[in-house]
């Protein structure tokens, strides 16, 4: 379980997060949507210990110190970035044991355990065939897969990702996305998420939390939160929300005032 | 294990070359016998067993423990600043241990021990110029690599000056002494700088072998391998003070030798491949064997003068280091 | 992230001291090795120095048979001494006498083990680096240190000192005795001709030079020459100093010891910009000698460099 509260960053003389505060219980899976420079990336990487903050953060009751990035904090929260380093000549095994780096001490060697655990990553994220290949030769799902993978192979109870499928295209997406769903009901794994595509926010988190300049805007399920009125009121955009099979379709609307043009154009128009 | 076998082989070449010829089946049996319960007699005499027990074994070991040390923290620093071109003595070791060892051998000539005092000086020299890098490279948006490198230019430039200061004051016969030192050598005489170096190698060794996956995670960069637990500047810190005290230690027992340090890390990374899981203890038998080679041939081509070491490795690692660079650039 | 650096930094110093400690110890025992033979007459601290072979007690067998001698120097003292016979070998710069078995050692060679293959049973050295001496003092092989006299006391000082360690005492005591009264031959020549007078000395194009605190400036002194690179010393015995300073003291007289190392003529001397101008070469006093009259300090080589010297003076 992770709890937020009263989460505050500053970056330089910009707020960038104004006091947030929400819950996700184990196993469950919150989207942080927002317009551009909302703080979601913020959150993410305060909650992960990357940027100072203040505020209580607090997994499964232990309360993570402020500016302890260590290896306490990795064993608590795992994070995937939005543009991962992928060092063009490591081995992909290589890589993905390099997320067991809190589990063994600081100068110990790997612990067979350490190696059970990436072999049985490698595996389930179908992997398996591309252990000995360098990352430079992976196509963009696979290396998002083996990203995923040392990510998981933390086995931290908290999974952060952000934006995880940007530059994949919809196939990949949803591959990537199923294996966190699938994942998280095993595991009982508690995953946030920043995502711009309101729609696939919709399809696979249980709650989405709307975030605009800093602040917690609207919490809720997607048919709660993904109304025209929010997304008109935060995005400043246009849009049509449909009804579909596995929730809402959020749909732009042509004819759209300035601002939803320039508010949209930067991460392009995502509907699904 | 053919990295084990290198080591060994060159370790027995070492014993069985110099200029007095003693067959290598002498040599053997005079190592053999000193061992208990074998009573193997030798056949060497009291003179020729001093020289394969006070000569050639501790420079054979001296040069393994430098030629290990220069590898495995050139393979260190090479990991830490993400730059195939970094050597050992990049922050500034080596024009420190220059200073130091111009200090000691100014202020001991005329005494009746001038070069007593020079290892003890020239490491407490590398030391400090590594030591004073770090403290320049701190800038108001912390410490980059980048400040680093250019901080240990600065340092270096301004320790090799006061050197050169130094050398051009008191030249005359410890300008020879000086120079002798720059250019390396691990000719020994017993055990005593075998037994001076061998508590830094094993820290400097033990800590980088143990440490290396720390160099595979700082890969991530910093923001991601503080994501999997690790600081990138906690363990920058780490490895540069093993690495420092490795180097520190062999400039002051043996003097500057180039190249061992860019080229066997890299020699093995074309061998293994890019993960330090492997290139660190692999580098550390390749070095030692590399350098205990460099000496052979540095006391046999020219026989009995005894060429510089840091000539033949550099005579050695210059092609050598182009075609990496060729092969880099191609790559990249 | 500064405490980081703090705890670095102490950390490294610590280790500095730590380490100077500890490498240190060796050192002092080297120093507190017992001196083995201690020649006749004064000496400073500096001069000469013995290894000590077995047990730590004499320097040398009371009659070395095999003799290898690393310095020109020493080898011209150990022919003139008398030592000659046990010399089994000398090194690539000992150009005197002609007849001795030279070797293709320099002197400077940082392992000892070759010097065995003349199964030496004294080494004569005139610099040795640390190494070689404990390799020497290792494989029980002693070994006496001449380095560069600073005086011509210390010539006759070094002489006596081989001729005790070859068992040539008596005969060494006369050679020495008979250079004395051949310089003082030398200077009686001079008649005073070089009182109040002032040279200087080229060891190289690039103006090094040598001080009066040296064997080279010490045969000079004895004529009453005046070394004009004194005053750039700064307690440096070989000095650097420039055109400049060398217009500026004007000296009598040059002289030119990187004639073979260089190619240095009194022509191309002459030649130098604004050197048309110094006194010495309008006079037709700047003499071009051989290298080894300023780096050997030898019985052979002080009757030669002082003999021209005399000759310089009063032509």
């Amino acid at each position: 379980m992770l709890s937020v509260s009263g989460l505050q960053v500053r970056l330089g003389e910009r707020t960038a997060l104004a006091g947030v505060s929400f819950e996700v219980g184990a196993g469950g899976w919150l989207a942080l949507i927002g317009p551009n420079g909302a703080g979601k990336s913020t959150l993410l990487r305060a909650v992960a210990g990357l940027v100072a903050h203040r505020g209580r953060v607090e997994v499964d009751g232990q309360v993570l110190r402020a500016g302890r990035h260590g290896r306490r904090r990795a064993l608590a929260v795992a994070y995937v970035p939005q543009r991962s380093t992928l060092p063009p000549t490591m081995r992909v095994a290589d890589y993905v044991l390099l997320g067991r780096f809190a589990h063994h001490s600081y100068l110990g060697p790997d612990t067979a355990l350490d190696r059970a655990v990436t072999a049985r990553l490698v595996e389930r994220l179908g992997l398996a065939e591309l252990t000995d290949r360098p990352l430079a030769q992976l196509s963009g799902g696979e290396a998002q897969r083996a990203v995923l993978a040392r990510a998981l192979a933390q086995q931290a109870p908290v999974l952060l990702l952000d934006e995880p499928t940007t530059s994949l295209d919809l196939g990949h997406s949803q591959l990537v996305l199923e294996l966190t769903d699938e994942l998280r009901h095993e595991s009982g794994l508690t995953v946030l998420w920043a995502v711009h595509d309101l729609s696939l926010a919709a399809q696979y988190a249980d709650e989405l939390l709307l975030l605009h300049q800093g602040r917690a805007a609207a919490r809720g399920t997607a048919r709660q939160v993904l109304t025209s009125g929010n997304l008109d009121r935060y995005f400043g955009a246009r849009v049509q929300v449909l009804d579909g099979a596995s929730g809402p379709v959020v749909s732009p609307v042509r004819g759209g005032t300035a601002l939803a043009a320039q508010a949209l154009a930067p991460g392009g128009a995502r509907a699904g | 294990m053919a990295a084990t076998c290198f080591l060994f082989v060159a370790m027995g070449t070492g014993l069985v070359t110099g200029p007095l010829s003693l067959s290598p089946s002498a040599v053997a049996l005079e190592l053999l016998s000193k061992v208990p319960l074998l009573h193997v007699r030798s056949p060497l005499s009291p003179t020729d067993a001093l020289v394969v027990w006070q000569l050639r074994l501790p420079e054979v070991v001296l040069g393994a423990l430098v030629g290990a040390v220069l590898a495995v923290s050139g393979a260190a620093y090479q990991g830490v600043f993400l730059n195939p071109l970094a050597d050992p003595y990049l922050l500034g070791v080596a024009s420190g241990a220059g200073l130091g060892a111009t200090v000691a051998i100014v202020s001991g000539s005329g005494t009746s021990s001038p070069f007593s005092l020079l290892p003890a000086a020239a490491f407490v020299g590398g030391v400090l110029a590594v030591a004073a890098t770090f403290v320049l490279s701190r800038s108001r948006q912390g410490r980059s690599n980048a400040s680093l490198l250019l901080a240990g230019v600065a340092v270096a430039a301004f320790f090799t000056a006061a050197q050169t200061f130094l050398q051009q004051q008191h030249s005359g016969l410890d300008l020879q002494v000086i120079y002798t030192w720059i250019l390396g050598s691990v000719s020994t005489a017993g055990w005593s700088q075998v037994l001076l170096l061998l508590p830094y190698a094993c820290l400097s060794c033990g800590t980088l072998l143990a440490g290396r996956r720390l160099l595979d995670t700082m890969s991530l960069g910093e923001e991601e391998a503080a994501s999997v637990g690790l600081s990138v500047r906690h363990a920058r810190a780490v490895v540069i003070v093993a690495a420092t005290l490795g180097t520190a230690g062999a400039v002051a027992v043996s003097g500057l030798i180039g190249f061992v340090g860019i080229i066997v890390p890299h020699a093995v990374r074309l061998l293994a491949g890019p993960s330090y899981r492997r290139i660190v203890p692999l580098s550390l038998l390749y070095g030692a064997g590399f350098l205990v080679l460099a000496d052979v041939l540095a006391r046999s081509v020219l026989s009995p003068q005894v060429l510089p070491l840091g000539v033949v490795t550099a005579f050695l690692g210059a092609p050598f280091f182009l075609v990496v660079l060729r092969r880099s650039q191609r790559v990249g | 992230m500064r405490q980081l650096t703090k705890t670095l930094l102490t950390t490294l110093t610590g280790v500095a001291c730590a380490a100077a400690t500890v490498l240190t110890v060796p050192a002092a025992a080297t120093a507190a090795t017992p001196r083995a033979y201690d020649g006749p007459g004064p000496r400073s601290d500096s001069l000469p120095m013995t290894v000590p072979s077995q047990g730590g007690q004499v320097g040398a067998p009371a009659r070395p048979t095999r003799i290898l001698s690393l310095s020109a120097s020493a080898t011209q003292m150990l022919y003139v001494i008398g030592a000659g016979k046990q010399v089994v070998g000398v090194d690539r710069y000992s150009t005197w006498p002609p007849g001795a078995p030279r070797t293709k050692f320099t002197g400077g060679e940082t392992d000892a083990e070759g010097y065995l293959r003349l199964h030496p049973d004294l080494v004569v050295m005139a610099y040795a680096s640390g190494t070689v001496l404990k390799q020497l003092q290792l494989l029980h092989v002693p070994t006496l240190v001449l380095p560069p006299a600073a005086d011509l006391a210390q010539i006759y000082q070094q002489m006596d000192e081989l001729g005790a360690a070859t068992g040539h005492a008596a005969s060494a005591r006369q050679a020495v005795a008979t250079l004395r009264s051949y310089v003082a031959g030398e200077v009686r020549y001079a008649a005073g001709a070089g009182r109040g007078r002032s040279y200087f000395l080229e060891l190289s194009p690039s103006y090094y030079t040598a001080t009066s605190h040296t064997f080279v400036g010490a045969e000079m002194a004895a004529f009453g020459l005046r070394d004009v690179a004194d005053p750039a010393g700064h307690g440096n015995a070989y000095p650097q100093v420039s055109a400049e300073f060398l217009l500026g003291a004007n000296p009598t007289y040059v002289l030119l010891a990187d004639t073979v190392c260089c190619a240095v003529t009194p022509a191309s001397f002459a030649h130098r910009p604004g050197f048309a101008a110094l006194t010495a070469v309008r006079d037709h006093r700047v003499t071009g000698v051989n290298d080894s009259l300023a780096s050997q300090w030898g019985p052979h080589t002080v009757e030669q460099f002082t003999t021209l010297v005399a000759h310089l003076l009063r032509p």
